[in-house]
C-alpha cells in the first residue's frame, strides 16, 4: 500500500514528531515499502476455528492489594527531578 | 573456564572475587574501543561487590559468586543509567533493580556494565545506537546482530562469560547466532519483566547469552521464577536444569518453512539432524504453513505495542525534556525529537496501524494471524518434542550493508519471530561455519517452559 505524503505528516502529528520535509519524504518512501511487505497478511483467511493456545499457568490475575508501603512511595517521590516537600513539580505547558 | 567452575572456585575460597572483576574490568577496558560493546562500565559498584562478596564466608557465596555479568542497557540497576542507547534518556538513572537484576546480586553475581544494544530495542544489527554502532568481535567489520548487539559482543570477545539481554523478535537468539555464542528466549512468562524498559510487552523476555551451554542454563535456573510486580508471570515452578534422557525424543523440520534456505547452513542443519540421529533422537517433518508470516506479523504487532508504550518518554515523565519549549504541543515535539530514526519509524508505523482507519486492517488482522501462529506450533507439539531451524537466513553482514533496504534487514527476524509471536521459549547455538568463517547459528523450539529438552538436545551436539 503506498502512504501519501499527507498522511505520513498526519501520522506524525498523531505520534507527536516534528518531521522535516525531507524526513516526511523519506518515511513516506519507506512506510510505504514497510506497507507492501506486511500486505501480505490481508491475504490469510483468518476465519477459521483455532485451538486454545493460552499458556498455562501464566497470566494469572493477582489481588488488588496495594504493594507500595511509605519507604517505596519515597524513594518514587526521590526519583523526582523536580518537588516541593512532597509535591513533584512539572513544567507548566497549558 | 565457564562461569560455573569459576563461581564454584570462588566458593571454596581459590580465587577471589575482586581479582576476577579487576581482570574482567582490565579486559574490557583493553576491548573496548573496537567493538564499542560496553556503553559504561560499573567499575566503583562492582568492585564494592567483589569485596563483599570475599568478605562473606564462602559457605554463604551464591550460585554465580564472583561471575562478571554485564546487562543490557535496557534492564535497570539502581542508581546507575539504563539509557535504552537512547539520547532520550541519555541521563536517566534507575530508581530500583530489575528483578533479574536482583537475582543476580543474590547469588552474588558481579553487575559489570551495562552494554550497547539497538535504541530500545529496535533493530537487527546495532546500528541503530545513539552512542554508535557495535562491531562483531570475529570480523570488525560485520555487525554482532542485534538489538542485544553489545551483550553477545562482550561475550563473543571474551570480555565476559555471561550477559542479559531481551528478545522481542529475535534480539537475544540472532545476534548470539552472528557472534557464535549460546542465547535463550525463555518460555513468555518465565522471566520477569519488571525493570525492562518496555518495547513491546506482549513479546519482551529477558535471557541470558553465554559463552558456554551449561553456563546458559545456569543463568537462566537464576533468572526465572515468579514475580508478582510482572502481571504476566508465570506462577509455575521455575525453571530447574536437570539431567534428562534424550534418546527417544522426536524433533521436528519444519521443510515447508525452509524452502529457499541459505545452502551453507542447509548443510550446517542437516549436518546436525544427522549427529541428532545417531544420538537416538527420532526426526519427523512437520508444516508451520503459517509461521512464514511471523515477521510482518511481528512488525505490526510489536510497533503498535511501541507507539503506546513510548508515549511515557514526554518530557514530564520519563525522557529528555526540553527547557525552552512553550505550550504542551510544543514540549512534546521538542522532547520526542530525541528519538532515533528508526524508533520514529516503528512509532509512526504503529500508530498507523492502530489509527481508527487501519486498525482492522493491520492491527486486528496481525492479532488474527498470530493466534494461526501459535496454532501452527501447538499443532506441532503434538507430535515433537522440539523443532530444529536456522537461527537466522544468513550469517553476520557488513555494516551499513542493509541501512538502505529496511525489508532485507527486517527479514533477519525470520526465524527468531514465531517464537516471541507464540510465546515459546528457542534456544540459538553455534553450530560450524560459513566458507568466510562466520559461526553458523542453528536453533531449537520448545513447547512452552521445556527449556530443558532444548539444553539436552544442544549438548548431544557439542559432545
Amino acid at each position: 500500500m503506498k502512504i501519501s505524503l499527507e498522511e505520513i505528516k498526519k501520522t506524525a502529528k498523531l505520534a507527536k514528531f516534528n518531521i522535516t520535509s525531507e524526513e516526511a519524504e523519506l518515511y513516506t518512501k519507506q512506510m510505504s515499502a514497510v506497507l507492501d511487505w506486511v500486505a501480505q497478511l490481508q491475504k490469510v483467511e483468518t476465519n477459521v476455528p483455532l485451538r486454545d493456545v493460552r499458556i498455562a499457568g501464566s497470566a494469572p490475575l493477582r489481588e488488588d492489594n496495594p504493594h507500595c508501603d511509605e519507604a517505596c512511595a519515597r524513594e518514587i517521590r526521590a526519583a523526582f527531578n523536580d518537588k516541593d516537600g512532597d509535591n513533584l513539580k512539572v513544567k507548566k505547558v497549558l | 573456564m565457564n562461569a560455573s567452575q569459576t563461581a564454584a572456585k570462588v566458593r571454596l575460597g581459590q580465587l577471589k572475587a575482586e581479582d576476577l572483576t579487576k581482570d574482567c574490568i582490565n579486559r574490557i577496558k583493553e576491548g573496548n574501543a573496537k567493538i564499542n560493546a560496553f556503553l559504561e562500565i560499573f567499575e566503583q559498584s562492582a568492585l564494592a561487590q567483589a569485596r563483599a562478596i570475599d568478605a562473606k564466608d564462602p559457605s554463604q557465596r551464591g550460585k554465580l559468586a564472583g561471575v562478571c555479568v554485564a546487562i543490557k542497557d535496557n534492564i535497570l540497576y539502581k542508581g546507575h543509567t539504563a539509557s535504552c542507547a537512547s539520547k532520550m534518556l541519555e541521563n536517566y538513572k534507575a530508581p530500583y533493580n530489575a528483578f533479574v537484576v536482583e537475582r543476580l546480586l543474590a547469588e552474588d553475581a558481579i553487575i559489570i556494565g551495562r552494554t550497547n544494544m539497538d535504541e530500545f530495542a529496535m533493530g537487527s544489527s546495532n546500528e541503530n545506537s545513539a552512542f554508535g554502532p557495535v562491531k562483531n568481535p570475529l570480523d570488525l567489520e560485520r555487525v554482532p546482530g542485534g538489538s542485544s548487539g553489545g551483550s553477545a559482543a562482550a561475550v563473543a570477545a571474551g570480555m565476559i562469560t555471561m550477559a542479559l539481554g531481551s528478545d522481542t523478535g529475535g534480539s537475544i537468539r540472532q545476534p548470539a547466532a552472528f557472534c557464535g555464542i549460546y542465547g535463550m528466549k525463555p518460555t513468555y512468562g518465565s522471566v520477569s519483566r519488571y525493570g525492562l524498559v518496555a518495547f513491546a510487552s506482549s513479546a519482551d523476555q529477558i535471557g541470558p547469552l553465554t559463552a558456554d551451554l551449561q553456563d546458559n542454563a545456569l543463568l537462566l535456573e537464576v533468572l526465572s521464577g515468579h514475580d508478582p510486580k510482572d502481571s504476566t508471570s508465570s506462577q509455575r515452578p521455575a525453571f530447574k536444569m536437570a539431567e534428562l534422557e534424550t534418546k527417544g525424543l522426536t524433533v521436528g523440520i519444519p521443510s515447508d518453512f525452509l524452502e529457499n534456505l541459505n545452502l551453507e547452513i542447509r548443510s550446517c542443519l542437516d549436518k546436525a539432524k544427522e549427529v541428532l540421529s545417531d544420538k537416538g533422537i527420532n526426526f519427523k517433518e512437520i508444516s508451520l504453513p503459517y509461521a512464514k508470516y511471523s515477521s510482518p506479523c511481528y512488525y505490526i504487532l510489536t510497533s503498535s505495542e511501541a507507539s503506546s508504550n513510548l508515549a511515557r518518554f514526554d518530557g514530564l515523565r520519563y525522557g529528555y525534556k526540553d527547557e525552552s519549549a512553550g505550550d504542551l504541543e510544543d514540549s512534546y515535539l521538542k522532547d520526542r525529537a530525541k528519538f532515533g530514526p528508526e524508533v520514529k519509524r516503528r512509532i509512526m508505523l504503529g500508530t498507523f496501524s492502530l489509527g481508527s482507519a487501519h486498525a482492522e486492517d493491520y492491527y486486528l488482522k496481525a492479532q488474527k494471524v498470530r493466534a494461526l501462529i501459535a496454532n501452527d506450533f501447538a499443532e506441532a507439539f503434538k507430535q515433537v518434542d522440539a523443532i530444529l531451524m536456522p537461527a537466522t537466513p544468513n550469517t553476520a553482514f557488513k555494516l551499513g550493508e542493509k541501512t538502505e533496504d529496511l525489508i532485507s534487514l527486517y527479514l533477519s527476524d525470520l526465524y527468531t519471530a514465531p517464537a516471541n509471536i507464540a510465546g515459546l521459549p528457542a534456544l540459538s547455538f553455534p553450530y560450524g561455519k560459513d566458507a568466510k568463517g562466520l559461526p553458523v547459528g542453528l536453533q531449537l523450539y520448545g513447547n512452552y517452559f521445556e527449556e530443558a529438552k532444548l539444553y539436552a538436545l544442544a549438548a548431544l551436539l557439542e559432545k
